[in-house]
Protein backbone atom coordinates (compact mmCIF):
# COMPACT_ATOMS: atom_id res chain seq x y z
CA UNK A 1 0.00 0.00 0.00
CA UNK A 2 3.02 2.45 0.83
CA UNK A 3 4.73 1.96 -2.37
CA UNK A 4 1.61 3.36 -4.03
CA UNK A 5 0.94 6.02 -1.64
CA UNK A 6 4.36 7.61 -1.12
CA UNK A 7 5.95 9.29 -4.33
CA UNK A 8 9.13 6.85 -5.34
CA UNK A 9 11.78 9.00 -3.46
CA UNK A 10 10.09 9.22 0.03
CA UNK A 11 9.12 5.46 0.15
CA UNK A 12 12.88 4.56 -1.22
CA UNK A 13 14.80 6.72 1.58
CA UNK A 14 12.51 5.51 4.32
CA UNK A 15 12.55 1.83 3.43
CA UNK A 16 16.07 1.45 3.15
CA UNK A 17 15.85 2.14 6.81
CA UNK A 18 12.64 0.27 7.75
CA UNK A 19 10.70 -2.84 7.81
CA UNK A 20 7.37 -1.80 6.27
CA UNK A 21 5.95 -3.80 8.93
CA UNK A 22 7.83 -2.35 12.00
CA UNK A 23 6.69 1.43 11.01
CA UNK A 24 3.84 2.42 12.78
CA UNK A 25 3.44 6.69 11.83
CA UNK A 26 4.82 8.09 9.31
CA UNK A 27 4.46 11.64 9.08
CA UNK A 28 4.83 14.35 6.04
CA UNK A 29 5.48 18.32 6.39
CA UNK A 30 6.01 20.50 3.69
CA UNK A 31 9.35 21.75 3.22
CA UNK A 32 10.34 19.90 6.36
CA UNK A 33 12.27 16.13 6.58
CA UNK A 34 9.97 12.45 6.39
CA UNK A 35 9.84 11.57 9.78
CA UNK A 36 8.40 8.10 11.08
CA UNK A 37 7.58 6.34 14.09
CA UNK A 38 9.04 2.75 14.65
CA UNK A 39 8.81 0.97 18.33
CA UNK A 40 7.39 4.14 19.47
CA UNK A 41 10.40 6.46 18.76
CA UNK A 42 10.41 8.96 16.01
CA UNK A 43 12.95 8.99 13.40
CA UNK A 44 13.83 11.84 11.10
CA UNK A 45 15.35 11.94 7.27
CA UNK A 46 17.11 15.55 7.39
CA UNK A 47 18.20 14.09 3.47
CA UNK A 48 14.60 13.70 2.76
CA UNK A 49 12.75 16.85 2.60
CA UNK A 50 8.77 16.47 2.00
CA UNK A 51 7.09 18.42 -1.30
CA UNK A 52 3.93 20.33 -1.66
CA UNK A 53 3.97 17.33 -4.97
CA UNK A 54 4.80 14.80 -2.32
CA UNK A 55 1.69 15.56 -0.02
CA UNK A 56 -0.71 16.00 -3.30
CA UNK A 57 0.33 12.26 -4.49
CA UNK A 58 -0.65 11.05 -0.96
CA UNK A 59 -3.70 12.80 -0.89
CA UNK A 60 -4.53 11.67 -4.53
CA UNK A 61 -3.87 7.90 -3.90
CA UNK A 62 -5.51 7.92 -0.43
CA UNK A 63 -8.75 9.71 -2.11
CA UNK A 64 -8.51 7.33 -5.36
CA UNK A 65 -7.92 10.97 -7.17
CA UNK A 66 -11.99 11.45 -6.38
CA UNK A 67 -11.86 14.10 -3.41
CA UNK A 68 -15.73 14.06 -4.01
CA UNK A 69 -15.84 10.60 -2.36
CA UNK A 70 -14.35 11.46 0.51
CA UNK A 71 -15.52 14.79 1.54
CA UNK A 72 -16.65 14.34 4.40
CA UNK A 73 -14.34 12.79 5.74
CA UNK A 74 -11.83 15.25 5.20
CA UNK A 75 -13.40 17.89 6.84
CA UNK A 76 -13.38 15.96 9.84
CA UNK A 77 -9.37 15.85 9.42
CA UNK A 78 -8.59 13.02 8.25
CA UNK A 79 -9.04 9.56 5.02
CA UNK A 80 -8.95 6.16 5.26
CA UNK A 81 -7.52 4.47 2.80
CA UNK A 82 -6.57 0.99 2.24
CA UNK A 83 -6.17 -1.97 4.74
CA UNK A 84 -7.06 0.46 7.23
CA UNK A 85 -4.38 3.48 6.95
CA UNK A 86 -5.45 6.46 8.42
CA UNK A 87 -4.45 9.28 7.54
CA UNK A 88 -4.64 12.73 9.59
CA UNK A 89 -4.93 15.93 7.37
CA UNK A 90 -3.47 19.37 8.13
CA UNK A 91 -3.84 22.19 6.32
CA UNK A 92 -6.09 25.56 5.55
CA UNK A 93 -9.56 24.97 7.23
CA UNK A 94 -12.67 26.18 4.32
CA UNK A 95 -16.03 27.03 6.11
CA UNK A 96 -19.09 26.68 4.68
CA UNK A 97 -22.24 27.74 6.47
CA UNK A 98 -20.58 28.28 9.61
CA UNK A 99 -19.04 25.06 9.57
CA UNK A 100 -15.74 23.36 8.12
CA UNK A 101 -16.25 22.55 4.98
CA UNK A 102 -13.17 20.87 3.37
CA UNK A 103 -9.47 21.29 3.64
CA UNK A 104 -7.16 22.80 0.92
CA UNK A 105 -3.65 23.52 1.08
CA UNK A 106 -3.04 20.52 3.08
CA UNK A 107 0.45 21.06 4.43
CA UNK A 108 0.76 18.23 6.75
CA UNK A 109 0.24 14.58 7.19
CA UNK A 110 0.31 11.51 9.91
CA UNK A 111 -0.11 8.47 7.80
CA UNK A 112 -0.80 5.85 10.69
CA UNK A 113 -0.26 2.15 9.52
CA UNK A 114 -2.56 -0.67 11.05
CA UNK A 115 -1.38 -3.72 12.34
CA UNK A 116 -3.08 -6.91 12.76
CA UNK A 117 -1.31 -8.77 15.85
CA UNK A 118 -3.30 -11.86 16.82
CA UNK A 119 -2.51 -12.85 20.16
CA UNK A 120 -2.31 -9.29 21.81
CA UNK A 121 -5.88 -10.03 23.68
CA UNK A 122 -4.07 -12.74 25.44
CA UNK A 123 -4.24 -10.63 28.63
CA UNK A 124 -7.57 -10.51 27.91
CA UNK A 125 -8.84 -13.83 27.72
CA UNK A 126 -10.57 -13.86 31.50
CA UNK A 127 -12.68 -10.76 29.87
CA UNK A 128 -13.27 -12.57 26.82
CA UNK A 129 -14.31 -15.34 28.12
CA UNK A 130 -16.68 -13.61 30.80
CA UNK A 131 -17.72 -10.94 29.06
CA UNK A 132 -18.83 -7.52 30.27
CA UNK A 133 -18.36 -4.01 29.34
CA UNK A 134 -15.16 -3.47 28.78
CA UNK A 135 -13.36 -0.21 28.39
CA UNK A 136 -9.31 -0.26 26.63
CA UNK A 137 -8.21 3.44 28.01
CA UNK A 138 -4.22 4.68 27.08
CA UNK A 139 -2.54 7.58 25.35
CA UNK A 140 -2.50 8.01 21.72
CA UNK A 141 -0.76 5.38 19.44
CA UNK A 142 -0.11 2.23 22.12
CA UNK A 143 -2.32 -0.03 20.52
CA UNK A 144 -5.84 0.49 21.39
CA UNK A 145 -7.49 -0.25 17.93
CA UNK A 146 -5.41 -3.09 17.23
CA UNK A 147 -6.65 -4.69 21.02
CA UNK A 148 -10.26 -4.02 19.94
CA UNK A 149 -9.63 -5.44 16.60
CA UNK A 150 -8.54 -8.55 18.23
CA UNK A 151 -11.06 -8.99 20.29
CA UNK A 152 -13.58 -8.46 17.67
CA UNK A 153 -12.10 -11.39 16.24
CA UNK A 154 -11.92 -13.86 18.43
CA UNK A 155 -15.32 -12.59 19.76
CA UNK A 156 -16.78 -12.67 16.38
CA UNK A 157 -16.48 -16.75 16.67
CA UNK A 158 -19.13 -16.70 19.32
CA UNK A 159 -21.15 -13.85 19.74
CA UNK A 160 -22.67 -11.57 16.82
CA UNK A 161 -20.09 -8.72 16.82
CA UNK A 162 -21.41 -5.12 15.71
CA UNK A 163 -18.20 -3.44 15.01
CA UNK A 164 -18.95 0.44 14.71
CA UNK A 165 -16.51 2.28 13.13
CA UNK A 166 -17.18 5.26 12.10
CA UNK A 167 -13.52 6.21 10.59
CA UNK A 168 -13.05 2.82 9.04
CA UNK A 169 -9.67 1.72 10.41
CA UNK A 170 -10.62 -0.84 13.08
CA UNK A 171 -12.05 -3.29 10.50
CA UNK A 172 -11.60 -1.34 7.15
CA UNK A 173 -13.84 -3.10 4.15
CA UNK A 174 -13.43 -2.29 0.80
CA UNK A 175 -15.74 -2.68 -1.74
CA UNK A 176 -18.49 -5.11 0.80
CA UNK A 177 -15.10 -7.22 2.05
CA UNK A 178 -13.29 -7.14 4.95
CA UNK A 179 -9.69 -6.06 4.77
CA UNK A 180 -9.15 -8.48 8.23
CA UNK A 181 -9.96 -11.72 9.47
CA UNK A 182 -12.83 -11.78 11.92
CA UNK A 183 -15.00 -14.69 12.94
CA UNK A 184 -18.27 -15.69 11.48
CA UNK A 185 -20.84 -13.39 12.94
CA UNK A 186 -19.11 -10.42 12.60
CA UNK A 187 -21.00 -7.20 10.99
CA UNK A 188 -19.25 -3.80 10.68
CA UNK A 189 -20.86 -0.44 10.00
CA UNK A 190 -18.26 1.64 8.69
CA UNK A 191 -18.58 5.63 7.61
CA UNK A 192 -21.92 5.87 9.48
CA UNK A 193 -21.94 8.83 12.39
CA UNK A 194 -21.53 6.55 15.93
CA UNK A 195 -24.47 8.43 17.15
CA UNK A 196 -27.08 7.38 14.25
CA UNK A 197 -25.67 3.76 14.18
CA UNK A 198 -26.11 3.57 17.88
CA UNK A 199 -29.94 4.15 17.35
CA UNK A 200 -30.34 2.17 14.73
CA UNK A 201 -28.21 -0.71 14.50
CA UNK A 202 -28.89 -2.04 17.56
CA UNK A 203 -32.27 -2.70 16.32
CA UNK A 204 -32.17 -3.75 13.12
CA UNK A 205 -28.62 -6.00 13.38
CA UNK A 206 -29.46 -7.39 17.23
CA UNK A 207 -25.75 -7.70 17.84
CA UNK A 208 -24.51 -9.49 21.22
CA UNK A 209 -21.46 -7.36 21.54
CA UNK A 210 -20.74 -3.82 20.23
CA UNK A 211 -17.48 -2.76 19.53
CA UNK A 212 -16.13 0.72 18.70
CA UNK A 213 -13.41 2.85 18.81
CA UNK A 214 -12.29 5.93 20.85
CA UNK A 215 -15.64 7.36 22.43
CA UNK A 216 -15.60 10.86 22.42
CA UNK A 217 -17.86 13.17 24.14
CA UNK A 218 -21.08 13.18 26.08
CA UNK A 219 -23.51 11.87 23.33
CA UNK A 220 -21.69 8.86 22.67
CA UNK A 221 -21.47 8.02 26.48
CA UNK A 222 -25.29 8.68 26.48
CA UNK A 223 -25.59 6.29 23.80
CA UNK A 224 -23.22 4.01 25.57
CA UNK A 225 -25.75 4.09 28.60
CA UNK A 226 -28.18 3.41 26.64
CA UNK A 227 -27.04 0.10 24.52
CA UNK A 228 -26.03 -1.10 27.95
CA UNK A 229 -29.48 -0.73 29.30
CA UNK A 230 -30.70 -3.23 26.15
CA UNK A 231 -28.72 -5.93 27.52
CA UNK A 232 -25.92 -5.88 24.89
CA UNK A 233 -22.30 -5.98 25.69
CA UNK A 234 -19.85 -3.08 24.53
CA UNK A 235 -16.84 -2.72 24.19
CA UNK A 236 -14.59 0.66 23.58
CA UNK A 237 -11.89 2.10 24.27
CA UNK A 238 -11.12 5.77 25.13
CA UNK A 239 -8.30 7.81 25.39
CA UNK A 240 -7.07 8.60 28.60
CA UNK A 241 -3.85 7.96 30.83
CA UNK A 242 -5.26 6.50 33.66
CA UNK A 243 -8.76 5.14 34.92
CA UNK A 244 -8.54 8.16 37.74
CA UNK A 245 -8.84 10.12 34.51
CA UNK A 246 -12.43 8.64 33.54
CA UNK A 247 -13.52 8.49 37.42
CA UNK A 248 -12.63 12.50 37.56
CA UNK A 249 -13.94 13.40 34.60
CA UNK A 250 -17.47 14.98 34.36
CA UNK A 251 -18.22 13.93 30.61
CA UNK A 252 -17.16 10.19 31.05
CA UNK A 253 -17.37 9.34 34.57
CA UNK A 254 -21.21 8.06 33.89
CA UNK A 255 -19.13 5.16 31.87
CA UNK A 256 -17.86 3.74 35.27
CA UNK A 257 -21.85 2.88 36.53
CA UNK A 258 -22.28 0.36 33.16
CA UNK A 259 -18.10 -0.23 32.81
CA UNK A 260 -17.03 -3.90 34.00
CA UNK A 261 -13.49 -3.94 32.87
CA UNK A 262 -11.17 -1.44 32.09
CA UNK A 263 -7.59 -2.16 30.60
CA UNK A 264 -5.07 0.25 30.82
CA UNK A 265 -2.55 0.02 28.00
CA UNK A 266 0.93 1.46 29.23
CA UNK A 267 3.05 1.06 26.14
CA UNK A 268 2.96 -0.13 22.90
CA UNK A 269 0.25 -3.35 22.98
CA UNK A 270 1.37 -3.82 26.81
CA UNK A 271 -1.62 -4.01 29.32
CA UNK A 272 -0.09 -2.20 32.83
CA UNK A 273 -3.59 -2.71 34.62
CA UNK A 274 -6.91 -4.50 34.54
CA UNK A 275 -9.77 -3.67 36.62
CA UNK A 276 -13.02 -5.76 37.38
CA UNK A 277 -15.59 -3.17 38.40
CA UNK A 278 -13.00 -1.18 39.96
CA UNK A 279 -10.82 -3.08 41.66
CA UNK A 280 -7.38 -3.88 39.90
CA UNK A 281 -7.00 -7.88 38.92
CA UNK A 282 -3.03 -7.53 37.12
CA UNK B 1 -12.60 -9.63 -68.65
CA UNK B 2 -9.11 -7.70 -67.82
CA UNK B 3 -11.89 -4.88 -68.64
CA UNK B 4 -14.38 -6.37 -66.20
CA UNK B 5 -11.41 -7.42 -63.50
CA UNK B 6 -10.12 -3.41 -63.81
CA UNK B 7 -13.88 -2.01 -63.45
CA UNK B 8 -14.19 -4.35 -60.38
CA UNK B 9 -11.03 -3.27 -58.79
CA UNK B 10 -11.69 0.47 -59.50
CA UNK B 11 -15.44 -0.27 -57.83
CA UNK B 12 -14.08 -1.75 -54.87
CA UNK B 13 -11.60 1.11 -54.45
CA UNK B 14 -14.35 3.75 -54.57
CA UNK B 15 -16.83 2.02 -52.67
CA UNK B 16 -14.34 1.52 -50.03
CA UNK B 17 -12.96 4.88 -49.87
CA UNK B 18 -16.60 6.02 -49.21
CA UNK B 19 -16.72 3.23 -46.52
CA UNK B 20 -13.70 4.69 -44.87
CA UNK B 21 -15.64 8.24 -44.94
CA UNK B 22 -18.55 7.54 -43.44
CA UNK B 23 -16.70 5.04 -41.05
CA UNK B 24 -13.99 8.27 -40.09
CA UNK B 25 -17.62 10.31 -39.35
CA UNK B 26 -19.43 7.49 -37.41
CA UNK B 27 -16.70 6.97 -35.07
CA UNK B 28 -16.06 10.43 -34.55
CA UNK B 29 -20.01 10.53 -33.92
CA UNK B 30 -19.52 7.32 -31.52
CA UNK B 31 -16.92 9.00 -29.82
CA UNK B 32 -18.78 12.44 -28.65
CA UNK B 33 -21.92 10.30 -27.91
CA UNK B 34 -20.07 8.15 -25.36
CA UNK B 35 -18.07 11.15 -24.11
CA UNK B 36 -21.69 12.70 -23.72
CA UNK B 37 -22.69 9.76 -21.82
CA UNK B 38 -19.56 9.27 -19.97
CA UNK B 39 -20.56 12.95 -18.32
CA UNK B 40 -23.95 11.76 -17.51
CA UNK B 41 -23.17 8.71 -16.41
CA UNK B 42 -20.65 10.64 -13.92
CA UNK B 43 -23.51 12.83 -12.52
CA UNK B 44 -25.70 10.27 -11.78
CA UNK B 45 -22.96 8.51 -9.95
CA UNK B 46 -21.25 10.77 -8.08
CA UNK B 47 -24.36 13.02 -7.06
CA UNK B 48 -26.03 9.52 -5.63
CA UNK B 49 -23.02 7.25 -4.69
CA UNK B 50 -19.86 9.42 -4.67
CA UNK B 51 -18.43 6.44 -6.84
CA UNK B 52 -14.41 6.69 -7.07
CA UNK B 53 -13.87 7.78 -10.29
CA UNK B 54 -11.71 4.52 -11.56
CA UNK B 55 -14.47 2.57 -10.12
CA UNK B 56 -17.31 4.48 -11.84
CA UNK B 57 -15.05 4.30 -14.98
CA UNK B 58 -14.56 1.07 -14.86
CA UNK B 59 -18.52 0.64 -14.64
CA UNK B 60 -19.52 2.94 -17.52
CA UNK B 61 -16.99 1.14 -19.56
CA UNK B 62 -18.64 -2.54 -18.65
CA UNK B 63 -19.55 -4.32 -22.12
CA UNK B 64 -19.12 -1.00 -24.35
CA UNK B 65 -16.70 -0.54 -27.28
CA UNK B 66 -15.08 2.26 -29.30
CA UNK B 67 -12.34 4.96 -29.33
CA UNK B 68 -13.77 6.80 -26.05
CA UNK B 69 -13.55 3.50 -24.40
CA UNK B 70 -10.54 2.91 -24.98
CA UNK B 71 -9.57 6.06 -23.80
CA UNK B 72 -11.56 5.64 -20.83
CA UNK B 73 -9.46 2.46 -20.11
CA UNK B 74 -6.18 4.30 -20.15
CA UNK B 75 -7.73 6.99 -18.10
CA UNK B 76 -8.95 4.13 -15.64
CA UNK B 77 -5.19 2.49 -15.51
CA UNK B 78 -3.54 6.05 -15.44
CA UNK B 79 -6.01 6.63 -12.34
CA UNK B 80 -5.15 3.44 -10.53
CA UNK B 81 -1.10 4.11 -11.36
CA UNK B 82 -1.40 7.62 -10.33
CA UNK B 83 0.24 9.35 -13.14
CA UNK B 84 -2.30 12.21 -13.94
CA UNK B 85 0.08 14.90 -15.39
CA UNK B 86 -0.96 17.27 -17.86
CA UNK B 87 1.52 15.19 -20.11
CA UNK B 88 -0.58 12.11 -19.65
CA UNK B 89 -3.65 13.31 -20.64
CA UNK B 90 -1.99 14.68 -23.92
CA UNK B 91 -1.22 11.44 -24.67
CA UNK B 92 -4.39 9.75 -23.90
CA UNK B 93 -6.55 11.82 -25.69
CA UNK B 94 -4.39 12.03 -28.71
CA UNK B 95 -6.63 10.57 -31.52
CA UNK B 96 -7.48 11.27 -34.66
CA UNK B 97 -11.23 11.90 -34.08
CA UNK B 98 -10.59 14.57 -31.76
CA UNK B 99 -9.36 17.92 -32.93
CA UNK B 100 -6.76 20.23 -31.05
CA UNK B 101 -9.84 22.58 -29.51
CA UNK B 102 -11.63 19.51 -28.42
CA UNK B 103 -8.76 17.89 -26.75
CA UNK B 104 -7.65 20.71 -24.86
CA UNK B 105 -11.25 21.31 -23.51
CA UNK B 106 -11.39 17.39 -22.87
CA UNK B 107 -8.01 17.46 -21.51
CA UNK B 108 -9.01 20.40 -18.95
CA UNK B 109 -12.18 18.20 -17.82
CA UNK B 110 -10.32 15.07 -17.02
CA UNK B 111 -7.79 16.92 -15.53
CA UNK B 112 -10.75 18.52 -13.51
CA UNK B 113 -12.10 15.29 -12.36
CA UNK B 114 -11.72 14.35 -9.09
CA UNK B 115 -9.84 17.29 -7.53
CA UNK B 116 -13.10 18.91 -5.51
CA UNK B 117 -15.84 18.27 -3.70
CA UNK B 118 -18.82 17.17 -5.36
CA UNK B 119 -20.86 20.26 -5.34
CA UNK B 120 -18.51 21.85 -7.31
CA UNK B 121 -17.66 18.76 -9.11
CA UNK B 122 -21.29 18.12 -10.06
CA UNK B 123 -21.11 21.88 -11.52
CA UNK B 124 -18.23 21.22 -13.36
CA UNK B 125 -19.67 18.17 -14.89
CA UNK B 126 -22.65 20.16 -15.66
CA UNK B 127 -20.86 22.77 -17.40
CA UNK B 128 -18.53 20.23 -19.20
CA UNK B 129 -21.80 18.79 -20.60
CA UNK B 130 -23.44 21.13 -21.96
CA UNK B 131 -20.51 21.88 -23.52
CA UNK B 132 -19.99 18.45 -24.89
CA UNK B 133 -23.42 18.90 -26.96
CA UNK B 134 -22.23 20.87 -29.42
CA UNK B 135 -19.66 19.10 -30.86
CA UNK B 136 -21.86 15.67 -30.21
CA UNK B 137 -24.94 17.27 -32.27
CA UNK B 138 -22.11 19.01 -35.10
CA UNK B 139 -20.80 15.05 -35.74
CA UNK B 140 -23.69 13.62 -36.11
CA UNK B 141 -25.01 15.59 -38.37
CA UNK B 142 -22.29 15.45 -40.30
CA UNK B 143 -22.60 11.42 -40.59
CA UNK B 144 -26.15 11.64 -41.36
CA UNK B 145 -24.85 13.91 -44.70
CA UNK B 146 -21.25 13.73 -45.37
CA UNK B 147 -20.98 10.71 -44.09
CA UNK B 148 -23.73 9.01 -46.01
CA UNK B 149 -23.10 10.58 -49.10
CA UNK B 150 -19.57 10.24 -49.54
CA UNK B 151 -20.67 6.41 -48.88
CA UNK B 152 -23.78 6.34 -51.42
CA UNK B 153 -21.53 8.53 -53.95
CA UNK B 154 -18.01 6.06 -53.48
CA UNK B 155 -20.92 3.32 -54.54
CA UNK B 156 -22.22 5.23 -57.43
CA UNK B 157 -18.81 6.13 -58.69
CA UNK B 158 -17.25 3.22 -58.20
CA UNK B 159 -20.29 1.67 -60.58
CA UNK B 160 -19.68 4.34 -63.02
CA UNK B 161 -16.03 3.40 -63.22
CA UNK B 162 -16.96 -0.14 -63.54
CA UNK B 163 -19.12 0.76 -66.78
CA UNK B 164 -16.10 2.96 -68.25
CA UNK B 165 -14.14 0.56 -67.99
CA UNK B 166 -16.11 -2.57 -69.45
Amino acid sequence: MLDKLLTESIYNAVFARVREQDITELRLRAGKPVSYACGGKYHSLPDCPVTAEDIERVIGMATGHSVYAVNDSIARGYIVCGKGYRIGICGEGVMKNGRLFTIKNVTSLCIRIPHEVKGCCEKLQNILENIGNTLIISPPGLGKTTMLRECARELSSRYNVLVLDERGELIPVHEGIMQVETGDMCDVACNIPKITAYATLVRTMRPDIIITDEVFGAEEVRSILDISRCGVYVFASLHAAGINDIFSDETYSPLCKVMRYFVVLGAIGKVSAIYDRGRRNA
Amino acid sequence: MLELVIGGILFACFAYTGMGIRAYYRRRKELFKQYAGYLDYLQEDIGFLKTPLAESTGEYCKGKKGDFIKILLTYKKMLEEGRLDREDFDKMLSSPYIDKRQKREMESVFYGLGKVDSDTQLENLRKARAAAEAPMNFYKQKYDTTGILAFKLGVVLGIAAMILAA
